[in-house]
Order: C-alpha cells, then structure tokens, then sequence
C-alpha cells in the first residue's frame, strides 16, 4: 500500500518536471556544462605573469638580468618603466604583478667582482599567485647566477669551483606522473558538478508547493511523512544519477581519463552520494519557507561547503581543525576521495569498503532528518 | 514619495523571511570571516611521511628541518609496504625518503639524493610542498659546508624580494576579502530577479501597473532597496574584516562603497534580464545560479586573468566580477585612488549599464 501512494507522488513529481522543461534540462545537461566549463575552464599553471622593470642601469648585464625573466615564459614584459613612480602606479591599478627595479651601479658592482642588488617587488594582495611568483623569481635568479658563476669558473684553474656537499633532490610523482592539472581536476569536478545542481533542484520543488499552498493537499492525505520524503527522494535522486553517467561519459571521452579502477564501485559511490546531497536539499526546504530562502541556503552549501571545505583543491587533511570538522558535514570530502582514488590510482572496494559505508550513513542520516523535520502540520 | 513606499515595503519583504535574512548574514559575516581563518593557499602544516633509510645523525637533522610553520611530520615510515599504502589512501601527499648513504656522502663531500614522492592527484599542493623541500635541502647543504662558501664576495646577483601590500604573505584577510566580494555579486543578482519573477508570477506585478507608478519606478523599487542592503551588509561585514582580522583599508571607503553600489546596479541589470525572460521563480533562480558560476570563474580570482588562455581572458570582460575584484582589492588593500583605477570603472559602468539597458528595454517591452 505504501508503495502505490510513494509511486502516486513520483509519478505526479515526473507530470511537474515534464511540464516544466526547463528544469528537466537543467538537472540533466547543467551539470556536464559545469563540468566542461571548469574542467577547460580552470588552470593552475600560473604563465605570463605580468610584468614591470625600471632599469635604472642600462647595461649589457641589467639586460641580460631582465632577459632572464621573459625568457623563462613564467613572465611577460608589460611595462617598461622610466620613473619609479610609474611602477608604483602600473602595481596599484593591477596592470603588474611582478616589478624589478635594477638600481644604477649594478653593471659596476658586478665587474669589479661585487654582489649587485637587485629590488623585486610582489603583489601580495593575492597570496597565492604572490607565492608562485616568488618561486619563479627565486629559481630564475639562481640559474642565473649559477650561470654567471660557471663562466667565471671557466676562467679559473680546474677545481675551484669546488663549493661542498649539495642535496639534489629527485621528485617522483604517483598517480599522475605528468601533473597535468586536469587529471586532478575531473575527478573533483565528478564530484562537484552533481553537488552544484541537486539539491537546488529538490529544494526548489518543495518550497515551490509550500508557496503555492499546494503542499496543504499533502498534508490532508493519508500519505505518512516518510512516503512524501521517498516520493520526492526517488525521482530527483534518478535524474542526478542519470546526470552522473554523463559525467562519466564526459571524463572518459572528452577529457580522455579512463576509469583505472572499480565502475562498480564508483557507481555506487556516487549513487549514495547522489541520495545523501538529494536528501539535504529536502532537508533545506523542510526549514525554509520561500523558493529564494531555499535555493540561496543551498547556494551558501554548496559555495561554502562544497569549493571550499570538500577536498577539492587541496586535501582535506591540510585543513585546520574547524575546517576539517566542517568538511564533514556534508559527504563531499568523502565522494571526492573515492572518485580520486577509484579513477585515477585505480583503486577498488578493499580500499574504499569504509568509504562507501560512511556514505551510506549520511543517505540514512539526512534521509531521517528530512522525515522527521517535514511537519504535516504547521505550528 | 511612492518610490519611498515601495522601497519600504520591498525591505519589510525581505526582513520577513527569517531564513533569507539568515543567510546572506551567513554569505556576509560568517562565511567571509571563517574562510578567513583557514588558511589556504599557501603552505603551512602540510602533512608529510618520511621513510629514513639512512639512520644517521645527518639524516635526523635534516627531518628536523621538515617543520613548522611549513610540514607537520605525520608519519615516519618503517617498510616500503607502508609508503605504498600511505598514499594510495590519501593519508599523506607528500613522502619524503632519504637513501641509505646520505651522511656518508655529505661527510664526503659528495652530492647526496633526497627522494620526493607525492601524490598527483594533488597536483597543486604537492608540487609546492616539492619546491620547499628542495628549498629547505638547499639550505640544509649550505649548512653544511665547513667552510662557508664566499657568497659576499661573489660578482652573482642578491636579489631582495620584497612583498607589497602584504608584506608577510597573509592569507587570512584577502581570502575573507573575496568571500565578501562574492557575496555581493551572488546577493545583488539573486534577489532583485527572484523578488521581480515573484511579483509576475503571483500576479501582483499588475497591481502595480495599474497603480499610478511609471514602470522605471517599479524597476528602482526593486534595485534601491538592494543597494541598501547590500551596501549597509558590506559596510557592517567589512568592520567585521577589520575588527577580525586587521583587514587593513588603506584606501577611501566611501569610493569603495561607490564601486559596490555600482556593482549592485550592474548584477542588478543582469538580475533584471533574467526576470523578464523567465516565466516561473525556480527557472529564474535556477537561470541566475547557471549565470552566476560563470561570472565567478571569470573574475581571476580563482585563476589569474593573465593565466587564462586567450579566449578566456577576452570572455573575462564581461564578467562584472573582474571588474569588482580589481576595484575592491585596489583601494581595499593597496590605497588606490580613482585616477589608477578609472579603467575597471568605467569597464564596471559599461558592462553594468549593457545589462541594465537590456534588462529595462525587455521590462518595457513586457509591461509597457
């Protein structure tokens, strides 16, 4: 008997989003276009970095320092300026990220077996691509001093430039042996992508029926809380899993990432996945009461939650502690982990069994929440 | 006067809606600050594992380097086994393995190896925490020469690095900075079209009509009331910033607050486009959500503008969020004045005022 009233409300949910074709594209396509768009979208491989010089010198050496930089490809000569106000100017307005200031005496200081100074200005109002920068300028500067010192040890007797021990250091990389940032990316975005447009979808549809006052007619029917629950659950979570294989389709053919380990496994990690965020945003339109309450809270979620806190960039474990506990409320870190693992170190259920148990927790979890805050009667 | 009483009773909508109200004070004050308090983007903690096959004082003092601020040793490794299963489950990215001989070839005099093995699937992290470990190796090597190396007397380059605007590299206020910023374009969009669609939808925009307002003040009484709001929830979470976190303003506020109120008025106009293409609030939500995902990735805050590939770069000038975050971190953090800045204005201006022209010619031809 149950069954027939849950198959009642999903089949009356289909008529809604059958009607309404737009929302059904939404579902299906938005979350491969995100994909897409991300996936092309986004590098981390930090190039032409604008850049400022104020040769203040004008020799063949200050030359050849400035040379250095374009020559790397990390930096790309934008200004060429002739007063140091101008370079302050160019930092300020953000024409430049990066600025050298070579003072006069450089060319002097060096010919006569000196030192020379050489001033580098970072934007540090972005951090992260201040910190890159530095990197680059720390490496470009040593390989051309290494380069300077090498032609002057030529002209001394052989052995002198014998300096002491030195640490070379070799880096392997596992997993992903050309660090071609899209392999990392595709599979966080696998995860991503079905996080961005679930539980908008099924928090929308709920408070949609509380605007229009035709979630009084659910609330007059003998349908217990937990079948309403599991007739909104079903047809929202079979649309995004539907969305999922595009996914998958999109990884394996667009992107050219092959799924080295267990489909198995990874299906039905992303099944749970799927019903335990699908089960949030009925959790969220169970507490809200307009559409644009819903889909911003859900919005916050998945910004906050999601881009931030999910493992996606950087693991988790690198967070601080109430980062790391905010991780966890929603399953993102976890499904994040298994598709990572699953599909590029190709691993399978031995090491990923736990995995999909906590997922099946939070599906149970967020499942009995949505059913015990959905109130058949307003208070 | 009527524009008076309209703008009143668009903010008593909005006040009503306890969990609205909630959450952009979440988007505003919460998000902002406890984003802040994470630190991302740069190294610090990093969890590594070492695998020390060489057991010898050299090789212990070199792992003592590994340290705070920067690693965090989780792990030291006894069997290959172990290093294996480590990183296969993503409980370290980053191995760091001395070899069997590493003192003996430091006493000797001789290159000695340090081997980094990280984990791929982390591209981003795990090259960096390479970098600093060959850093710190270069640094342990100089250490160790016996006799210092004369680099004072050597004719090479000393280059001295300096930051601007944030000499120590923090990341806690620029991080809070960009969440606020975010905040404002999701806000200034979301709600003037959800509000509009609302109105349309439950007919009561035909009420107004037939009242004697012109349809430009419809369309104010739907931007005003906004701009208020998300100037006054700017104004109070940057306070916050400040109070927090030493967000330093080294510029004019009251400039800023002119670039956020144009902001406001530019995701206002795209807002405005999508209510009048949009028949229902969800397929307007939902239009508004696909467009905003764009307008954030193209502002170079998640990729730096000039990192992006061509087409890309072109696409950012269209995004009002490029021009906002080039405004808010130049006379935020580094005290620009309207003269350095007058070129993300004007950008600002015309993509917003592009919009807004549309999204009112559509309104018109609607209503009109």
């Amino acid at each position: 008997m149950a069954l027939r009233r849950i198959r009642a409300v999903v089949r009356k949910e289909w008529k809604v989003l059958r009607r309404d074709r737009f929302y059904l594209l939404i579902a299906i396509i938005m979350p491969m276009v995100t994909m897409i768009l991300m996936g092309y979208g986004i590098t981390y491989d930090v190039k032409n970095l604008r850049l400022g010089v104020l040769d203040l010198d004008r020799s063949t050496e200050s030359l050849q320092f400035v040379d250095a930089f374009s020559a790397s490809g990390y930096f790309r000569l934008a200004v060429q300026a002739l007063r140091p106000d101008d370079l302050d100017q160019a930092m300020v307005a953000g024409r430049i990220g990066v600025a050298v200031v070579i003072p006069p005496g450089f060319s002097r200081a060096l010919h006569r077996g000196r030192p020379a100074e050489a001033q580098i200005l970072l934007d540090g109002s972005l951090p992260t691509r201040a910190e890159i920068a530095r990197g680059y300028v720390g490496a470009i500067v040593a390989q051309f001093n290494r380069g300077r010192l090498d032609a002057l040890s030529l002209r001394l007797p052989a052995g002198a430039s014998e300096v002491g021990p030195s640490i070379d250091v070799i880096s392997r990389v596992w997993f992903n042996p050309t660090l071609e940032s899209k392999n990392f990316l595709v599979p966080g975005l696998l995860m991503l992508s079905l996080l961005f447009w679930a539980p908008a979808l099924v928090s929308l549809s709920v408070t949609r029926e509380k605007e229009s006052g035709a979630i009084l007619n659910v609330q007059t029917v003998p349908l217990a809380r937990w079948e309403y629950v599991a007739g909104k659950l079903i047809p929202y979570t079979g649309i995004t899993f539907a969305a999922y294989w595009l996914l998958v389709l999109a990884t394996v053919t667009l992107f050219r990432i092959p799924v080295k380990g267990s489909l198995v496994v990874l299906s039905l990690g992303a099944l749970l996945y799927v019903t335990a965020i699908t089960a949030v945003g009925l959790l969220i339109s169970m507490l809200v009461r307009t559409q644009v309450a819903a889909l911003l809270t859900s919005t916050v979620l998945v910004f906050a939650v999601g881009l931030f806190y999910s493992g996606w960039m950087e693991p988790v474990s690198t967070l601080e502690p109430s980062g790391r506990l905010l991780s966890r409320a929603l399953p993102t870190a976890y499904f994040g982990e298994l598709s990572r693992g699953v599909i590029l170190k190709g691993l399978g259920v031995q090491a990923y069994g736990r995995t999909l148990l906590l997922l099946a927790l939070y599906v149970s979890v967020y499942v009995s929440l949505a059913i015990l805050a959905f109130r058949k009667r307003r208070r | 006067m009527r524009l008076l009483a309209l703008v009143g009773k668009e903010i008593r909508t909005f006040f009503r809606d306890l969990a609205l109200v909630f959450v952009v004070f979440f988007l505003f004050i919460v998000h902002p600050s406890q984003s802040a308090s994470q630190v991302m983007g740069t190294l610090k903690n990093y969890p590594v594992a070492v695998y020390d096959l060489d057991r010898s004082q050299s090789s212990a003092a070199f792992v003592q380097q590994l340290r705070a601020p920067y690693f965090e040793i989780r792990r030291r490794i006894q069997r290959e086994a172990e290093l294996v299963a480590l990183l296969e489950r993503g409980d370290a990215s980053v191995v760091v393995v001395i070899p069997e001989g590493f003192a003996r070839r430091i006493h000797q005099d001789r290159p000695a190896t340090v081997q980094v093995i990280s984990d791929g699937t982390y591209s981003v992290t795990s090259q960096r925490a390479g970098a600093y470990v060959t850093a710190i190796a270069h640094e342990f090597a100089d250490a160790q020469r016996r006799t210092p190396a004369h680099q004072g007397a050597l004719p090479i380059v000393d280059a001295r690095i300096r930051m601007r605007y944030n000499p120590l590299l923090q990341t806690d206020w620029p991080a809070g900075l960009s969440m606020l910023l975010e905040a404002v374009t999701i806000v200034s969009m979301l709600l003037p079209a959800a509000f509009m669609v609302r109105e349309k939808e439950q007919g009561t925009i035909e009420q107004l009509l037939v009242s004697p307002l012109r349809p430009w003040e419809i369309t104010a009484s739907k931007l005003v009331p906004m701009m208020l709001l998300t100037v006054g929830a700017t104004l109070i979470s940057l306070q916050v910033l400040v109070w927090a976190f030493d967000l330093p303003v080294r510029g004019s506020l009251a400039l800023f607050l002119g670039a956020t109120a144009l902001m406001v008025f530019s995701m206002g106009g795209i807002g405005l486009v999508v209510a009048t293409t949009t028949r229902t609030l969800p397929s307007a939500l939902l239009l508004s959500f696909m467009l905003v995902i764009p307008i954030l990735f193209l502002s170079g805050n998640f990729t730096p503008v000039e990192a992006m590939p061509p087409w890309q770069n072109y696409l950012t000038l269209l995004s009002p969020q490029r021009y906002y975050l080039g405004l808010g971190y130049g006379i935020l953090l580094k005290g620009a004045s309207f003269t350095s800045l007058w070129k993300d204005f004007l950008g600002l201006l015309f993509v917003g005022g592009a919009f807004f022209g549309m999204g009112v010619h559509r309104f018109q031809r609607q209503f009109g």
